[in-house]
């Protein structure tokens, strides 16, 4: 037991350590990166445009409001963001594999799952997550309760979101190049957790709780923060576990297939 | 140096004999762009299927608010499910026209082709027209399907006027790349053009593709119809959706107007840029 612990203790101090200088390292570069931040801000901001002009035609869709559309928003923004601001590598798996750049985790006395995907940050992705948050406030305002509610969402969303991408690109340890699947169930995530869910048919929705798990990731949430009721949180976090579970040990069966190229490289 | 290589080309005397044989040369390069392409249309599967996912999301998002009633007289539900497709289709088959002009400025290899016997900004123009033809070939196969299957046709609509509405495509895909190409050129002077593209593109998403501009308030609509954006994916769309040989005409005219004075600008950008290029070394 107190393994386990000492484990988790490290394997956070790693984190902390990867994020205190993945920090440094983007802010090194201050101008650029408040142009990625806040241009990733605006970029998203846009589509508050779309949806203002759709909901001067119709009252709802879907049986969604205004409101509950920016809550999408707000959550996917913010939950993406997370997901590639502390696991900056969970979109980049397959090129490390490809180009032979995983020896150098595999030497290292951590766990290489959590060593890889935890050792990079996205900068665009710091104004996801800030555009996410600032929009919930905007339109649902400060009230503490609801606001950490959110923040645990967020939490949780960018836990799975991080760990769907990830599985993905564990794939290419088994088809050579699996790229275009990781794009595709990216795209599937996005595209899906925008929108009303009630707009999709049965099969889609079917996939929004299994492949692409966009249905944790913000309609879940949704329903738990509308309804105020906590009855649905123990399957969003037992869909969160299995998930990540299942993302881990698809990664270690494709790591027994990992074949190193003798790439001498500096991680700078 | 350079620039005096680069620019003898344009003070030759044109004549119909010359112009013919510079349009075979950059028929050439679209040749060959289409050519290197075609090797490799197993990477355009990745951005048609992403095509495919964002109209089969934006009909059912379109579908489930016309059966609640028609929002806007202008469209039906039919109507407005075939204009996503079309403006999608148009956006999505864009070339990376400001990324290749803003890498070949700021990495310097644009010293290399200031002696090439052709106009760089041509040559890049022709490169991207080819990956645009086969661009659009997917998506247009895959759209009209999707359209075909989970729509039906569009009431009224006639094979004919496929030409017409071939052409506004086409002319709106050559507007985007021409603005492009401006913003592309302001990496002569800006180390980081990035935002401007953002912005850029951010207009052209709202500003007549995502929503038609007739769903837009009164004053706001009648702005945006003299903004060129609307001309690249709104103008070819509502022909599709409701042709008029008078609103053919009227997008066609005020393409070519736009294109006109983007391409002018372009010319005007890149020999100002082209100044401060300093070529040194062997």
């Amino acid at each position: 037991m107190s393994t386990a612990v000492d484990a988790i203790r490290k394997h956070a101090r790693l984190f902390a350590a990867y994020f205190r200088f993945n920090l440094a390292a983007v802010m090194e570069y201050r101008a650029s990166f408040l142009m990625q931040v806040f241009g990733m801000a605006i970029n998203n901001a846009s589509f508050i445009f779309f949806w203002k002009i759709v909901y001067l035609r119709v009252p709802a869709v879907a049986g969604y409001e205004f409101r509950d559309v920016m809550f999408l928003w707000a959550l996917s923004a913010a939950a993406f963001g997370v997901a590639h601001v502390c696991f900056g590598n969970c979109g980049s798996l397959g090129r490390v594999i490809i180009q032979g750049e995983l020896d150098p985790y595999l030497l290292q006395p951590k766990d290489v799952y959590f060593n890889v995907i935890c050792s990079k940050t996205i900068v665009s992705a710091w104004g996801d997550t800030a555009y996410g948050i600032i929009l919930y406030l905007l339109v649902y305002g400060f009230a503490p309760g609801r606001f950490a509610l959110f923040l645990g969402f967020v939490a949780l969303g960018g836990l799975l979101i991080a760990s769907a991408r990830f599985a993905a690109e564990t794939l290419t340890f088994f088809l050579g190049n699996a790229s275009a699947i990781s794009r595709l169930l990216t795209e599937f995530m996005i595209s899906f957790s925008l929108y009303p869910e009630k707009i999709f048919g049965n099969s889609v929705r079917w996939m929004m709780y299994s492949l692409a798990p966009a249905g944790f990731v913000v309609f879940v949430p949704h329903r738990i923060y509308r309804s105020l009721t906590l009855a649905s949180l123990p399957l969003l976090l037992v869909a969160d576990v299995v998930y990540l579970f299942l993302g881990y040990m698809l990664f270690r069966a494709g790591l027994k297939r990992y074949e190193s190229g003798n790439l001498v490289v500096t991680r700078v | 140096m350079s620039r005096t290589l680069a620019l003898a080309d344009d003070r030759t005397v044109w004549s119909m004999p010359l112009l013919l044989k510079k349009l075979r040369k950059y028929m050439l390069v679209v040749e060959t762009s289409l050519q290197s392409n075609m090797a490799y249309a197993a990477n355009f599967a990745a951005d048609t299927a992403f095509y495919a996912v964002i109209c089969f999301v934006l009909m059912s998002l379109w579908r489930t608010i016309y059966a609640g009633g028609q929002p806007i007289p202008d469209y039906s539900g039919v109507q407005m499910m075939w204009y996503c497709i079309i403006t999608e289709m148009v956006y999505m088959s864009r070339c990376d026209v400001f990324g290749e002009l803003t890498r070949a400025v700021q990495s310097g290899e644009i010293a290399y082709a200031l002696n090439k016997p052709y106009d760089y900004l041509f040559y890049q123009f022709a490169q991207g027209i080819g990956l645009m033809l086969i661009k659009l070939a997917f998506n247009g196969a895959v759209g009209a399907t999707m359209g075909l299957l989970l729509i039906g046709p569009i009431q009224g609509f006639s094979a004919v006027t496929l030409l017409p509405i071939g052409l506004a495509i086409l002319g709106g895909m050559v507007l985007n790349t021409c603005l492009q190409a401006c913003l592309g050129l302001l990496a002569f002077w800006s180390e980081d053009n990035s935002a401007y593209y953002w912005i850029y593109s951010k207009l052209v998403l709202m500003l007549g593709m995502m929503l038609p501009v007739e769903y837009f308030p009164g004053r706001l609509e009648a702005i945006v119809r003299f903004l060129p954006f609307p001309y690249i994916t709104y103008g070819p769309a509502r022909l599709m959706v409701a042709f008029s040989w008078e609103r053919f005409l009227q997008t066609a005219a005020v393409q070519a107007v736009y294109i006109a004075l983007s391409v002018l600008l372009a010319i005007a950008v890149y020999r100002k840029g082209v100044r401060q290029v300093n070529v040194n070394g062997g």
